[in-house]
């Protein structure tokens, strides 16, 4: 990453943060720093007024993207009503398609976890954004 | 003389107290409420609204008669009843004819009454509203007996009894034997009264014992709700309490400081006084007495200044008290309304659970079927999104477990539309195509389609994607084969210790990037004693255990190989306990849903078919255009056992015999799109010139017979066609194959 061009970049986004909690994921989404982050549990009493905000903010951002892009998902669960609105998520990224700007979504999932590499793979195929699958092995278990 | 004194002032007195009623009676609101409607009303009439004309009427009518002002009242009825005479609404007249009867009445006016009721009696009878009908005659019927026409009462109540009994409604059937046994009584029978009273008794002792047990069970959540509420109360009120305590606190202090001056006072005094006495000096006298007097003052100071604080004090804690009691009111207000907003929507909740409950399959069908199974099926809620759904169809059993978006009363709304859909779906395919075509997937396939029509789906809606994720199979016990298709939920299939998966395809029933690709067909063969499994996502995505964390479907795959062996009934109790222990503590956060089956090969036995004619070793083409005429045909036929096929028109026809060579039979409908009958017959005689061809026709033309033997026909049908003669004429050809 071009550290460089990235500290030029007067115009970023003022930074976006969600604490987690037992049934919000937590979210950092921190152009200054390149950092988009999604993780935890999703089922919100009411899905559309936890993610419209996050999806006001990306369609801000991607007027005026990072050249690169990386969006790094990690979750424990998530209902339907939330996949809805991640998908919504991956298709205001997929807007993204101006030379030198790119787009990526890491996929971390519990190894163990086919339902989660399941839902992530479902996500890959109906958007147009490369996902790398990540697993990780559970601290204790 | 005296008398017209007395007429005076009665007539004085009269319009006395009418003039204080009216002072007395209409209060504030009630006021109001007339000047408004008033109001309304001279705008209906300007506007000419004839039927808001009424209503203002009628409004103003009740208020007047609820404040007690009769004449008023029964004059704005009259009025009422002009406007609703003139837009039609019978409803509205008849209930108005009773009010003024019911009015008439209270002013002990009974044969007015008795007019007005009859009045609305008949408008009753007119638009046959029975509920209406029994009001008037039981009106009619109290009004009789204040007339004493006991016989008359009677006889209205008798009908009204029975229309009591045909509304099934235990309440009005009390009143009338009610006003039975009192008739009766009056008209000196005393063995039919008592007849009457006993069956008063007996519905009363039940509407009562009823009520009791409502009110009990009722009573009990109350005093229940107010023992929380008045904890929570006695909670505040010791706060308060608290508070106060450290007022009195210091006024205490204040009150021990006072005695203690109190007493240094009475010891300066007495010094004093030893001074006096020793100085004997007048000055000195009138120091001390000055003395005496500033230190009054400053006690009679400290005395005034405690019994204001006091005085405050009080006066704080009243207001407190007050605001206390205020808040209570507020409080037990918003609680009862609360409450019972809760409760109108539990019972409509509940109500609608009966409902969804009764869609569901019923356990005969799923014994009769299955024999050995269980599901266990844990709503979230009291309505569910989760939902299983069976049928049998021509020894093939479909069953489903399918998971609509959501759970809870969205989940269900949309349940009710994916079982009506499937039992539709598989209807047509069944009615319209044989059951031979019956396919997992093309379902699956229909059903999406029938839900992004009725949707209104599209792919840029982002808001509406609500759709079902589902597994569905098809149990051929006659094959020994199983269909299964899939939406996110997969099949498990255990057999000698071990699982087999068949993944379901990556995409719901419902709009989606993928919604124009098919479902996914699977076939596999059981064998005796394997074990399927359906489910929802609902158990293994539970969070629980140590971590909060997933139940994952690996470990539940996992642990239904652990009790795949043991009896069905254990197993759902087994994993209902696994769940509850994975849970603990953590809510449930969707539907449940588990079908588990053990499938059973039946002995290979011949279907005993219903019919005298045994054709189950046959096939039989139906070139037949007409959806309907070929529906007739195929189910006249059905019974035999025959294998039936079907051509939409004489080219398919042709094309179906070349490329299915073990076709026994052909019935060909004459008057065909793009090639008729005869044409097509002559082509199929060419392909294959044994193969009987009977034609069936409409033309009621004489040569028809000529023209089928022409074209090579074996025989030919007229239609309407003859079941009889039609089976015996398919047996003669196909026996001497």
């Amino acid at each position: 990453m071009d550290i460089s061009k990235t500290n030029k970049r007067i115009d970023s986004m003022e930074a976006f943060y969600v604490e987690e909690s037992a049934e919000t994921p937590g979210i950092i989404l921190d152009p200054k720093n390149n950092k988009f982050k999604i993780w935890g549990r999703s089922f919100p009493e009411d899905a559309k007024v936890f993610y419209d905000p996050i999806l006001n903010w990306f369609e801000e951002y991607v007027e005026n993207p990072n050249d690169e892009t990386i969006l790094q998902f990690n979750f424990d669960y998530y209902n339907s009503a939330s996949s809805t609105r991640i998908l919504n998520i991956l298709n205001i990224l997929e807007k993204i398609n101006s030379p030198g700007k790119s787009v990526k979504v890491e996929w971390n999932y519990l190894e163990i976890d086919d339902d989660t590499l399941e839902a992530g793979k479902e996500l890959e195929e109906m958007v147009d954004i490369d996902f790398s699958f990540i697993p990780y092995q559970d601290s204790e278990e | 003389m005296n008398a017209f004194k007395f007429f005076l002032l009665a007539t004085v007195l009269l319009f006395f107290s009418l003039d204080l009623g009216l002072a007395q009676s209409l209060s504030q609101e009630q006021r109001d409420k007339i000047s408004q409607y008033e109001e309304k009303l001279s705008k209906a009439q300007k506007d000419k609204n004839n039927s808001e004309i009424a209503s203002y009427y009628g409004k103003i009518a009740y208020t007047y008669w609820s404040a007690g002002f009769f004449e008023k009242a029964k004059q704005n009825f009259k009025n009422s009843l002009e406007f609703n005479k003139k837009v039609g609404n019978q409803n509205g007249m008849k209930t108005i004819q009773y009010n003024i009867g019911l009015i008439e009445t209270d002013q002990g006016n009974y044969s007015q009454a008795l007019s007005e009721f009859r009045k609305g009696l008949s408008i009753a009878r007119e638009i046959n509203q029975k509920r209406g009908i029994f009001t008037g005659l039981i009106n009619i019927a109290e009004t009789q007996k204040k007339l004493n026409n006991h016989k008359e009462a009677i006889k209205d109540t008798k009908e009204a009894l029975s229309l009591a009994k045909e509304l099934n409604n235990l309440k009005l059937v009390r009143r009338c034997y009610g006003i039975l046994a009192q008739s009766y009584k009056e008209t000196g029978n005393n063995e039919l009264s008592m007849k009457y009273f006993d069956e008063f008794s007996a519905i009363d002792k039940h509407i009562k014992n009823e009520r009791i047990s409502q009110i009990e069970s009722e009573s009990k959540k109350k005093v229940d709700q107010i023992k929380t509420q008045k904890a929570k109360q006695e909670e505040e009120l010791k706060d308060k309490t608290q508070k106060l305590e450290v007022t009195k606190d210091s006024l205490k202090e204040t009150k021990e400081l006072t005695q203690k001056q109190k007493m240094r006072i009475k010891l300066d005094q007495l010094a004093l006084k030893k001074k006096e006495a020793q100085l004997k000096s007048r000055r000195l006298i009138i120091y001390g007495v000055s003395g005496v007097a500033v230190l009054i003052l400053i006690f009679l100071v400290i005395i005034f200044r405690q019994f204001s604080q006091k005085k405050k004090a009080n006066k704080l804690l009243e207001e407190q008290n007050e605001q206390i009691n205020k808040q209570k009111g507020e409080i037990e207000k918003q609680r009862d309304l609360a409450n019972k907003q809760k409760k109108d929507i539990t019972d409509s909740i509940e109500y609608a659970s009966r409902i969804q409950n009764a869609l569901l399959p019923p356990d005969y069908l799923m014994e009769k079927s299955l024999q050995d199974y269980f599901i266990l099926f844990k709503p979230r809620d009291i309505v569910s999104g989760d939902f299983y759904w069976m049928t049998e169809k021509d020894n093939k059993l479909i069953m489903a477990a399918a998971d609509c978006t959501g759970h809870g009363v969205p989940g269900a709304f949309m349940s009710m539309l994916g079982i009506a859909f499937l039992n539709e779906i598989v209807n047509k395919i069944v009615e319209n195509e044989h059951v031979y075509s019956l396919q997992a997937n093309e379902i699956l396939n229909q059903l999406r389609s029938y839900i992004i029509e009725s949707l209104h789906q599209s792919q840029d809606n982002t808001e509406s994607k609500d759709g079902i994720d589902i597994a569905l199979t098809i149990i051929d016990f006659n094959t020994q084969k199983i269909q299964y298709a899939g939406a996110h939920n997969p099949l498990y299939l255990v057999r000698n210790n071990e699982v087999t998966v068949k993944k379901a395809d990556r995409m719901p029933v419902a709009i989606h990037k993928k919604a124009d690709q098919p479902f996914t067909n699977h076939e596999i063969e059981f064998q005796d004693q394997d074990t399927i499994y359906i489910f929802s996502d609902g158990f293994h995505d539970q969070i629980g255990g140590k971590k909060g964390r997933k139940f994952m479907s690996g470990k539940f795959k996992k642990y239904l190989l652990e009790i795949h062996k043991e009896p069905m009934e254990k197993q759902k109790e087994l994993l209902n306990n696994k769940f509850e222990e994975w849970r603990n503590g953590y809510q449930q956060l969707d539907d449940i849903l588990i079908i588990g089956a053990k499938l059973k090969s039946k002995p290979k036995e011949r279907l005993k078919p219903k019919s005298e004619y045994d054709w189950q070793d046959y096939s039989i083409l139906i070139a037949e255009d007409t959806e309907m005429n070929f529906i007739f045909l195929s189910e006249a036929l059905k019974h035999t056992g025959v294998k039936i096929h079907h051509a939409k028109d004489g080219e398919e026809a042709v094309k179906y015999i070349e490329n299915n060579p073990d076709i026994n039979l052909v019935l060909m409908d004459i008057n065909m799109p793009k090639l008729n009958g005869f044409e097509s017959t002559q082509k199929i005689k060419r392909i294959n010139k044994n193969i009987p061809v009977i034609a069936q026709t409409a033309l009621d033309i004489d040569n028809a017979d000529e023209k089928s033997k022409e074209y090579g026909c074996d025989n030919y049908i007229r239609k309407p066609i003859k079941l009889k003669s039609l089976l015996s004429l398919i047996d003669g050809y196909l026996k001497n194959k």
